[in-house]
């Protein structure tokens, strides 16, 4: 069994899809807002990628506007999808269905919440909190140079990063793991895959740049208790069960570090990002505690130019150093299968996105997971003691509406897309990765057909 | 006796030069504005953005365009948007060339993509 709380269910789910449709996070209520069309925050005129323009209303805490009164901060999606997994028959239906409290709030106080209706694996379908950032914001200055600081209440530690290189809103958004009940990787404590601190703490972060150059943020989380996390949707496996859940978080720090430059044709970013936390882990969320410690470090560039031809390339790598308090036996006692008292995970997270005239292009992402060998805590069948995983995922896509001179009716958008998700490698392994004679890696690959309405 | 000929001819050669200095290209200009502005401006009549529209921008009083929620600084300036209010206005950050203003711009240093853009935005019409 792998490391308690953070635990991996396979082979009654395996076979069904992983969500491999980038996080949809068209939000037209801030084109309302602002009375800008989507394409002016997001690259390909539709979520979630940001633009430098994009980039400032978040820093700003989504409070920008166009002056006019009566702008009501809620939004909506649905996404149609027609879903052939590798193994299986193909499905269609209503992959996710979302609500938004997106924009002003109150004088230099914004939001950005997301509920989410999940149905996009045959077994599951669950409504539950997704991400929230409900954050101040402020412009002033230091002698003559810009500041913009804010404080974020928020439930996952880099939802509110500026800079869409991260796990939470990057690549790591786009592939599995949206869906914790379906076969995913068991990653790093910043990833949303199943184990991590995705939407199942609570913390405050504050934050401030400066000239528009240096990024800084610090912050703390809590966990919520399991009562919490059922009360706000969060999936369970089983009645009286929890999955999911990574346990209770004793002390932590969320720090960020970040150098970007606008320069209006072309955007550049470079950080640091870390993740310091204790771990008790279990439902019982008592006992010896784990310790974490992520550091990461990510860079993007974008081209702009005209904004007739946008290029944004991505690339973030998290390496995540565990010191074991808790030191699980082997589920089936094998002889001589000690638990050992450190481990390392390593994500690696590369993108390319294309966009022509805001409106086709096309995503391709490739993500790499590698630890360190444990058969005592990766002991799932078939017993590789390892997490490794592999994917590629590749989507081209049409934004039909989301510019000045194609606008949706009131602000809404429409993006078409076609998705291939690919495995290589799952659990350790290429081939049988549940098991001997189960599925190969490739047997979770799917290919998915949307259709996404933002409102 | 003076060559007034002469004089005439040196006048109208700074002109030229002055001119020629100050010549725009507005196909260029057009990328300018939407690497510059267009995020928060408009070229079509009639569409405020977070900006107020720049059709017809040129020659126009500054704080006219209708429905926009214009600073008190731009409405008290009494400016109108002639090319060297332009180039006064855009060259500089907006917190130097119109304090209290509520646009959000570091100016364009670029002289020449300065006069592109003016050129563009005279071509708005």
């Amino acid at each position: 069994m792998t490391h308690p709380g953070r635990r991996w269910r396979g082979a009654a789910t395996l076979a069904l899809a992983v969500s491999a449709v980038p996080a949809a996070h068209a939000v037209p209520a801030f084109a309302r807002q602002t009375g800008s069309e989507c394409a002016a925050c997001h690259i390909g005129g539709y979520g979630p990628h940001l633009t430098p323009y994009g980039i400032r209303f978040k820093l700003g805490g989504y409070t920008d506007s166009d002056g006019k009164d009566g702008k009501v901060p809620l939004s909506g999606l649905v996404q149609l999808s027609r879903i052939k997994p590798a193994l299986g028959k193909a499905t269609e239906r209503v992959a996710e269905a979302d609500v938004y409290v997106a924009g002003k709030l109150f004088t230099d106080v914004g939001a950005f919440v997301k509920v989410r209706d999940n149905a996009d694996t045959i077994s599951s379908n669950y409504t539950a909190l997704d991400a929230m950032d409900v954050r101040f914001a402020r412009e002033s200055a230091v002698g003559s140079r810009k500041l913009t600081w804010g404080v974020s209440v928020n439930n996952h530690p880099g939802v509110t990063d500026p800079i869409d290189a991260l796990p939470a809103w990057g690549f790591g958004a786009a592939g599995p793991g949206r869906d914790p009940i379906t076969a995913t990787p068991t990653g790093s404590l910043l990833n949303n895959w199943q184990g991590g601190l995705a939407h199942r703490v609570v913390g405050a972060t504050g934050y401030a740049i400066l000239d528009n150059h240096w990024y800084g943020e610090l912050g703390t989380y809590r966990s919520l208790s399991l009562g919490d996390q059922h009360k706000l949707g969060q999936p369970t496996m089983l009645p009286g069960k929890d999955y999911g859940d990574p346990g209770k978080l004793g002390g932590n720090v969320y720090w960020r570090l970040a150098w970007m430059h606008d320069a209006k044709t072309q955007f550049f970013s470079a950080g640091l990002i870390g993740l310091q936390a204790k771990l008790q882990a279990g439902s019982a969320r008592s006992g010896p505690e784990d310790k974490y410690s992520d550091v990461g470090v990510d860079a993007m560039y974008e081209y702009l130019g005209n904004r007739d031809h946008i290029l944004q390339l991505r690339a973030s790598y998290i390496r995540e150093k565990r010191d074991y308090g808790t030191t699980p036996p082997h589920p089936f006692f094998i002889p001589g299968i000690v638990s050992l008292p450190t481990g390392t995970i390593r994500e690696t997270a590369l993108s390319a996105t294309y966009f022509y005239k805001n409106t086709w292009g096309i995503f391709a992402g490739r993500s790499f997971l590698k630890g360190s060998s444990d058969p005592a805590r990766f002991s799932a069948p078939p017993f590789y003691g390892k997490p490794d995983t592999n994917f590629t995922y590749i989507s081209p896509m049409w934004t039909v509406w989301g510019r000045e001179e194609a606008p949706g009716p009131f602000g809404s958008n429409l993006r078409l897309s076609l998705a291939w998700i690919r495995f290589d490698k799952f659990n350790g392994s290429s081939t049988a990765s549940f098991g001997p004679g189960s599925p190969n890696a490739h047997d979770l690959d799917s290919f998915w057909i949307n259709a996404q309405l933002a409102f | 006796m003076r060559n007034w000929h002469s004089e005439i001819g040196v006048a109208l050669a700074a002109a030229v030069v002055a001119g020629a200095a100050h010549a725009g290209d507005s196909a260029r200009g057009a990328d300018v504005f939407k690497a510059e502005c267009m995020e928060c401006h408009s070229t079509r009549a009639g569409h405020n953005k977070k900006g107020p529209s720049l059709f017809h921008v040129l020659g126009r009083p500054a704080a006219s365009v209708d429905g926009f929620d214009y600073s008190e600084a731009m409405k008290k300036s009494g400016w109108s948007w002639n090319e060297e209010r332009l180039r006064a206005y855009l060259s500089r950050p907006v917190s130097q060339s119109n304090p209290g203003g509520k646009m959000k711009y570091d100016g364009l240093t670029d002289s020449k993509a300065l006069e592109d853009l003016i050129a563009y935005l005279g071509s708005l019409k």
